[in-house]
């Protein structure tokens, strides 16, 4: 099976007078795993759809491996799906479920035995294949419907949530299990996810939508440290990136209801900025940190969670260690200055840094 | 239901009781009357308990030639209006509701009007188009070249003619779009990935799944044309084409003659609802669910 | 977004929809343009000659007492029949649901009058209601003369009523019975911790989530007092004692089929399609979008 790359272009569609692709560029490429992201509504199923040919844009091309599929109906893309909540055809045998499509491209009934076969041994369901669909458990409906999609051997493998409606335990299973697969099969794979933890653990490429727009593009690492935007910053990460609103002064950068540090970004003076911080970057127990009260905290075993405010500001902080926090108790919080990234706090567009010099958090007064 | 109410269970048991005694009450009162003696009748009146003379009634009946007929009639209008209502109204359903295309709305409310006006508030010009069939295409013909043709067709006092009207409205799509909107999108997308066009897709996943529809919408349409009335009676003219349930009007006494056999009046009326009776008991949870898809 | 689950193409919809609304054009939007055309002019008995008088028939038929009385008729049977058939429906479907569990033979049984036909029941009940050899002779036999269904226009008028329910009443129970099925459990259970009793439960809380499914019933039952009582009137009193049964659909056939007055018969078909028309509109309009602000 090869794989081929993907390109949408200028792709736009709109509900009535919600726009949900605004103008979309994004490539897929070869044999990637690449997943979409994004709240509902933000268009990623509309994305996908689109790809696969269910939905028809208002503006804009697909092409698949190098050809304009824009106007091509769905059978002839060399795209294989799997729906969200599976549509495995009730009324036939598990086999029947993954031989449709090749009794439909007309491959003669050996050959289509011998592909139901690979399928079933791939995904483990070779005692289920007399099965119909109501016999099934959620998890093996699941696997059907992959089956379904990689028996047909194309070029492109879609996802849309597929693992929304499995229980947590079955998720993780088959969260490794798909990119196990997506390995040995090697086909090009956009896989739509409102979850940002599938979104981190599958992905070979992230693409993060937002109101019909691409908030940020790129490796799962990309995303989680260097945050394009504000909402990329408070999307990824669980909990997410701590956002605390913060001037620009002089050589500064003053936090509101706390200290300051010096700044290393390009700013106009005075101007208002976000500064994002992820939870597990903060020093609880800095004697030169700034102070902020403990609200609440939560001990998971494995690490613990503390909901701290400094002024007026929620700031949230995990840590690994064995010392426990009660309410009311003052923490002492700094951070480095590598660790945190900058926001325009109007845009929420992230300012980039002019210096990598390590500087700590000060709790009063900027130094020079 | 949530708490215990003896006294309530058992009112409403015996009202229920009764309720039934009234639902099936004409019919016990034909079998009862259907299985005694002429003379009885006329001397005791009508019989409350069922008697011993039921098989020798019916068969007296049953050897009168015009029921036989007009049980075999039912039965062909029957079986013409259903097989033709299942497959025009899972196929018009379909093109409503899988197609994007602008016909789709022709064929809704083309077919829809007809909810609003039933067969009886127009008998009087179906019966005139019945007896000449041809005349719009006629009328259209000399319209267009100018030309009078004289062909024509007479549906009446034949199986079509008694059957197509039957076929013209729109309770079967209308269950059929009901089921359709329950059949999930991605069913169809899943289709269309896999690579079926629209025939496929009808044929091998849309039609194996409404077996339960089809069940329902026949046995409703079954029951509908065995009980109509008054369309055979317009549409016949001759005896032999009559159905049994116009036909057993035939059956009650005229003013003058023999004295009355009311006895063979219940037991030809005992054979004219047995059929429809039976397929119902039968087919009663598809029934139900299709009322049920109507009420909806 | 439905549409992306339909299918592209004119031909195939079209000839899947052609048959049906072939059908559709010859026997219901012909002969209704052609009723409507009669009801225009003045048509001979056997409908090859005719002149146009405009709304000449309406204007005779609305001058005609025979007209209103045949209206005040249909107006008497419909508001009887369609308020019986739904009321012992309603109340034999409520009773059943407190059975829920035992109730199953009576929702089996009381279904079955819908597969007679109405003529079957009309032969039936005219037999029956003989004063010389039915059951209710024997209320002559109290007060002799009384039972005289064949000359007292009341007693002809209830024993029709009461065939119109009985035929009825099976559709209109299957209807309740699902909806009354449908209301979840919860309610119930809550009101009852709250203190009402099976009676009150019902008034409060199933009965106002009926209302969808009584407008429903209304309508068909109401349409079909129009129409399908044509069976149940000619099998058991042609219209009469006199006209006390007279209704508009039998008055419809009697004039076009026996009067041969193709034109007055058609302009009632068209007073009677506004009738029908009517009754669906309020359903569809008042109702369902009452139904909908509510629910």
């Amino acid at each position: 099976m090869s794989a081929a790359a993907i390109r949408v272009q200028g792709l736009s569609k709109r509900f009535g007078s919600r726009v949900v692709m605004n103008d979309l560029d994004i490539d897929f490429a070869a044999g990637q795993f690449t997943v979409v992201l994004g709240p509902s509504g933000c268009g990623k199923s509309t994305l996908l759809r689109s790809i696969a040919g269910l939905e028809e844009a208002d503006r804009g091309t697909v092409h698949i491996g190098g050809a304009d599929v824009t106007r091509t109906p769905p059978q002839h893309r060399g795209c294989a799906m799997v729906f969200q909540n599976y549509a495995l055809y009730p009324h036939m045998s598990v086999s029947d479920n993954i031989g449709y499509a090749l009794k439909l491209a007309g491959l003669d009934r050996k050959e289509r035995e011998r592909r139901i076969g690979e399928a079933a041994e791939l995904l483990g369901l070779g005692a289920l294949l007399d099965r119909r669909p109501a016999q099934l458990s959620g998890g093996q409906r699941q696997r059907v419907a992959i089956g379904r999609a990689i028996a047909r051997r194309q070029r492109v493998l879609l996802f849309d949530e597929p693992l929304s409606n499995l229980d947590a335990k079955l998720r993780q299973e088959m969260r490794i299990e798909l990119r196990r697969l997506h390995d040995e099969i090697g086909a090009t794979t956009i896989f739509v996810t409102h979850d940002q933890t599938e979104a981190m653990t599958l992905a070979d490429h992230i693409v993060l939508l937002n109101n019909g727009l691409v908030e940020q593009a790129g490796t799962p690492m990309a995303l989680y440290h260097q945050p394009r935007t504000t909402f990329v910053a408070g999307f990824i990460g669980t909990p997410p990136m701590n956002l605390l609103t913060a001037r620009h002064e002089g050589h500064d950068i003053v936090v509101d209801g706390g200290g300051c540090f010096p700044a290393a970004i390009k700013a106009n003076s005075s101007a208002a900025v976000m500064i994002g911080i992820r939870p597990e970057a903060i020093d609880l127990d800095d004697p030169r940190g700034m102070a902020a009260v403990v609200e609440a905290a939560e001990d998971l075993g494995s690490h613990r969670v503390i909901y701290a405010r400094i002024g007026q500001q929620r700031v949230l902080v995990t840590y690994s260690g064995t010392r426990t926090y009660v309410r009311g108790e003052t923490l002492r919080l700094s951070f480095s200055s590598q660790a945190i990234c900058c926001f325009d706090a109007i845009s929420g567009e992230r300012i980039e840094p002019y210096s990598t010099r390590p500087a700590s958090f000060l709790a009063e007064g900027c130094q020079p | 239901m949530v708490e215990r109410h003896p006294l309530l269970k058992t009112t409403t048991l015996i009202l229920l009781v009764v309720g039934l005694v009234f639902a099936l009450g004409p019919i016990y009162l034909a079998l009862c009357s259907a299985s005694v003696t002429s003379r009885q009748i006329l001397v005791h009146g009508l019989a409350l308990l069922p008697g011993s003379h039921l098989w020798e009634n019916l068969r007296i009946v049953m050897r009168d030639a015009r029921i036989g007929t007009m049980l075999f009639n039912s039965c062909v209008v029957s079986l013409i209006v259903v097989t033709g209502k299942l497959a025009l109204a899972s196929t018009s359903a379909f093109a409503v509701v899988y197609f994007r295309s602008r016909i789709r709305h022709v064929v809704f409310w083309g077919t829809f009007v007809t909810l609003l006006l039933p067969l009886e508030v127009r008998i009087v010009p179906t019966y005139a188009v019945a007896s000449d069939l041809f005349e719009p295409l006629r009328r259209l013909i000399a319209a267009v070249t100018g030309l009078h043709l004289s062909v024509s067709i007479n549906l009446l006092d034949s199986y079509a003619g008694l059957s197509l009207p039957l076929m013209a409205s729109a309770t079967g799509t209308f269950l059929f779009r009901q089921f359709y909107l329950t059949v999930p999108t991605e069913l169809s997308e899943a289709a269309r990935m896999d690579g079926a066009g629209p025939i496929r897709f009808f044929i091998d996943i849309l039609l194996p799944l409404s077996k339960a529809n089809f069940a329902a919408l026949g046995t409703i349409v079954f029951l509908g044309t065995w009980k109509d009335y008054m369309w055979p009676l317009v549409a016949t003219s001759r005896p032999d084409m009559r159905t049994i349930s116009l036909g057993i009007a035939t059956f009650l006494p005229t003013e003058t003659g023999q004295p009355p056999e009311w006895n063979l009046v219940m037991a030809a009326a005992l054979i004219a609802l047995a059929p429809p009776l039976f397929v119902m008991g039968l087919t009663q949870r598809w029934f139900v669910r299709g009322v049920t898809g109507i009420g909806k | 977004m439905k549409s992306s689950a339909r299918f592209h193409g004119h031909w195939i919809p079209l000839a899947l929809g052609l048959p049906q609304l072939v059908l559709i054009a010859l026997f219901f939007y012909w002969p209704t343009l052609k009723a409507f055309w009669w009801s225009l002019h003045l048509v001979c008995p056997f409908g090859n000659c005719s002149t146009f008088v405009g709304l000449g028939n309406y204007t005779r038929e609305l001058t005609d007492s025979s007209f209103y009385a045949a209206l005040r008729t249909t107006a008497l049977f419909a508001a009887f029949g369609v308020s019986l058939s739904i009321a012992v429906a309603l109340f034999l479907a409520a009773m059943v649901e407190l059975h829920r569990r035992t109730g199953g033979l009576f929702r089996y049984l009381l279904i079955w009058p819908y597969a007679v036909a109405g003529s079957v029941l009309g032969v039936i009940l005219k037999v029956a209601a003989s004063p010389s050899i039915g059951p209710l002779g024997y209320l002559n036999t109290l007060w002799p003369g009384f039972w005289q269904p064949y000359l007292n226009g009341t007693q002809s008028m209830l024993m029709v009523v009461f065939a119109f329910a009985w035929t009825q009443i099976p559709f209109n129970f299957i209807v309740f019975v699902a909806a009354l099925r449908a209301i979840p459990a919860e309610y119930l259970a809550a009101a009852a911790i709250d203190g009402a009793d099976p009676v009150r439960r019902f008034i409060d809380i199933q009965l106002p989530m009926l209302k969808p499914q009584l407008f429903f019933v209304a309508t068909i039952n109401l349409i079909e007092s129009f129409t399908n009582s044509f069976a149940i009137v000619d099998t058991m009193t042609q219209g009469g004692p006199g006209r006390a049964t007279n209704i508009l659909a039998y008055k419809i056939y009697t004039d076009g089929f026996i009067g041969l007055d193709l034109s007055g018969s058609s302009a009632l078909s068209m007073m009677l399609m506004l009738l029908v028309f009517a009754a669906c509109f309020v359903q569809f309009f008042v109702f369902e979008r009452r139904a909908r602000q509510e629910g």
